[in-house]
């Protein structure tokens, strides 16, 4: 009987009817306890999203703190521009002997300047000789180790430029050619 | 400096409260929808629930994204369906290896419609899951959800992220695919 119903075709309303019941299934009981332990293995997701955030917080203050460091750092290694002794003397420096017990000034080497610097200084015009600017940045380095000791000795004699003595200048009034020459 | 750490421990703590909250209201409702999804698909009790077990757990993982309840079951169902699938093509190959056909079947239990004659009963639900099972993935797809829990058009649309009118179009196809299948087959067995 009814396998003579089935062999009737089927409108759309029994379809259906039969599709749900192939699909009323049951999962078994134990079913979502069973789910709710897997997800318990499961790392918690709020915390990778705070991982996330806190990872994303971190790039942009690394970030910022670059761009902050970098333009100071490009400041301080253009600073070291190329200082010219003056060629102006005053007074007379003297250079006392360093004290005993401690060790003889050594100048330091010549900086050798980097790559950045030689490429700027290249395009500057030598004022002052090299072994002058050499014996000038021993000085400053002697001064910085506090090895040597500037004293300012007024007293003694700078030379001194005399007075020029320039004769009075006298003007002649011309020869005048009065026969036959031009008058 | 201690108090502020604590509240915001205790912020943090309230989140994941709300997150787990929300994940234990979501697996309650639909956690028979993901196991016939799968069922759908597998025929089988237990590698239907492994599916769906798998999907909840990948739905845990990425539950921040998922907390719009509609959200959530259109993604699960997606999800069970892609996995069963691949669960169905994985025993395929295994039971092609151990060369024993009849398994799933011996694993079919469902709920038919009380008959006189369970095995006419059992012939034709392998019929009709033949038939379904014949239908293309996306026809297949929509007349499962139509049968699940009674959903209407627009709940299926809900669940696929299509409109109503594509649902409503695919299922009238697929009804009719149907239909004519089953009326072959019913017509094979008389001849026989």
């Amino acid at each position: 009987m009814d396998g003579q119903r089935h062999r009737e075709p089927v409108n759309d309303a029994a379809l259906e009817r039969e599709i749900e019941s192939l699909l009323a299934s049951e999962p078994s009981p134990e079913f979502v306890a069973r789910v709710r332990a897997r997800v318990s293995d499961e790392p918690v997701a709020v915390r990778w999203w705070l991982q996330w955030k806190a990872g994303l917080a971190a790039a942009a203050i690394a970030a910022i703190a670059l761009v902050v460091v970098w333009p100071s750092r490009d400041r301080q290694e253009q600073s070291p521009t190329l200082v010219r002794p003056s060629i102006e003397r005053q007074a007379p420096v003297v250079v006392s002997p360093p004290v005993v017990g401690q060790a003889n000034v050594t100048p330091r080497p010549y900086p050798v300047p980097r790559e950045t610097e030689t490429a700027r200084t290249a395009a500057l015009v030598p004022v002052v000789a090299e072994e002058d600017a050499r014996a000038f940045d021993a000085l400053l380095a002697a001064l910085d180790d506090r090895s040597v000791r500037l004293v300012f000795n007024h007293e003694s004699s700078a030379p001194v430029v005399s007075a020029l003595a320039i004769p009075p200048i006298i003007i002649e009034p011309l020869p005048i050619a009065l026969e036959g020459g031009v008058e | 400096m201690h108090e502020r750490a604590d509240r915001l421990a205790g912020n943090f703590v309230t989140v994941d409260e709300d997150l787990a909250r929300e994940f234990e209201a979501r697996l309650v409702e639909s956690s028979t929808l993901a196991f016939r999804v799968a069922f759908s698909v597998l025929r089988q009790r237990e590698d239907a629930e492994d599916v769906a077990q798998e999907a909840f757990a990948k739905a845990y993982r990425s539950f921040r994204q998922l907390r719009e309840r509609d959200r959530f079951r259109a993604w699960l169902v997606r999800m069970t369906w892609r996995m069963a699938l691949d669960r169905q093509r994985a025993n395929r190959r295994r039971l092609a290896r151990e060369a024993v056909d009849d398994v799933v079947e011996a694993g079919l239990q469902t709920r038919l419609e009380k008959t006189a004659d369970p095995a006419i009963a059992q012939e034709r639900a392998d019929q009709l899951w033949r038939a379904i099972d014949a239908l293309p993935e996306k026809l297949r797809l929509v007349i499962v959800l139509a049968g699940i829990q009674g959903h209407d058009i627009h709940e299926v649309a809900l669940l696929l992220d299509v409109p109503d009118g594509t649902v409503k179009s695919r299922l009238f196809i697929a009804r009719k695919q149907l239909r004519e299948r089953l009326s072959w087959m019913a017509n094979d067995i008389a001849s026989r």
